[in-house]
């Protein structure tokens, strides 16, 4: 059944973007905050395979808006690129900018974890504790 | 309470009249074309192009990216599309002119060669169904190209639910869930809660 929320004059960038139901939501944000205790850890979004957000810590939905769009846009480039090259599946992918990092990967079929970290993070510890989220948002998610 | 609209044959005949030419309007000088008194040039293009941006953008990113710029770039339309359509409705508004301005999409839709459909709500569940019974000129377009696997109208997805959200004041997406595209006898909108697609294959854990 499709919710009807009612919308004031809001322009259509505003209400392109549904919100999860608050199961999905809730679930997925306790996840996320499990990540703020990596050093270094700036933000964090989950986004849908079509880059729509599920759920972000970002102070701003336009910024999280932007990174899930780009998030999912570098999961299917890099996993059409995998497929031509004939590389197997996609596990992750690291941007390293000069002020910062930024960790993208898959969590299950349905989402895609990215994280936003300070440049001097520890690496290998976040993509540990990166790894080990997405693996719980693919289970909760398994469940809704 | 259901609600329905549809444009037959001969009324898409009158839609074409009035949306492609009596609402149409040149300007010589820029060569350039206005609709419906709105500031946005309006232009001709092949049905085969709006596909084309799904097309390409697909071999580069994947279907669901791709899908979803596509449906936001639709939606634009069909929300930009309702606000004009607002402004030319001239009959008593009923149930604050909402449901009017969302009937009004099926007319314009057909007349401006789009494909003619009905449309289906339910203020009780607030579902909404936009149905296509020969299909998208979008969609007609890519089965030319061949058979896909997947629909090829998210941009018409967007428009009907860009057009839809304006019309009623709510915040829902569609699902294209049938299209000519794929073998479908026509193709098929509707309102979903939350599309929750999924990858082709689990990545490897």
């Amino acid at each position: 059944m499709a919710s009807s929320r009612t919308l004031s004059s809001l322009s259509p960038p505003d209400t392109v973007i549904v919100s999860p139901p608050t199961d999905i939501s809730e679930a997925l944000r306790t996840e996320l905050y499990t990540l703020s205790k990596v050093r270094g850890w700036i933000s964090a979004a989950v986004t849908r395979r079509d880059g729509l957000p599920i759920e972000h810590t970002f102070k701003s939905a336009r910024e999280a808006n932007i990174l899930c769009a780009m998030a999912a846009a570098v999961v299917g480039s890099a996993r059409s690129t995998g497929d031509h090259l004939r590389q197997g599946p996609f596990t992750y992918s690291i941007v390293r900018y000069v002020d910062g990092l930024l960790l993208v990967m898959e969590a299950g079929p349905e989402a895609i974890l990215t994280c936003l970290l300070e440049h001097d993070a520890n690496l290998g510890l976040a993509l540990m504790k990166v790894t080990q989220v997405a693996r719980r948002i693919e289970d909760r998610l398994e469940e809704l | 309470m259901k609600h329905w609209f549809t444009v037959s044959e001969k009324e898409s005949e009158v839609q074409f009249h009035r949306v492609s030419q009596d609402l149409l309007t040149h300007n010589p000088k820029q060569g350039v074309n206005y609709w419906g008194g709105a500031e946005y040039p309006t232009m001709l293009i092949w049905a085969g192009r709006i596909y084309d941006f799904l097309r390409v953008l697909e071999g580069i990113v994947g279907h669901y990216p791709a899908r979803m710029q596509s449906y936001t770039v639709g939606y634009t339309s069909g929300w930009n599309g309702a606000d004009v359509g607002a402004r030319l409705l001239t009959d008593a508004p009923a149930n604050d002119g909402k449901t009017q301005l969302l009937s009004s999409g099926s007319g314009i839709l057909s007349g401006a060669g789009w494909g003619r459909c009905e449309i289906e709500y339910d203020d009780a569940t607030g579902q909404v169904h936009w149905i296509f019974p020969e299909g998208t000129a979008i969609g007609l377009a890519a089965r030319q190209e061949g058979r896909r696997d997947k629909p090829a109208c998210p941009f018409v997805a967007g428009f009907v639910a860009g057009w839809t959200n304006r019309s009623l004041g709510t915040k829902i997406e569609f699902q294209e869930t049938k299209c000519v595209s794929m073998g479908d006898p026509k193709c098929i909108f509707e309102s979903v809660e939350f599309l929750r697609p999924r990858a082709e294959k689990a990545s490897s854990r």
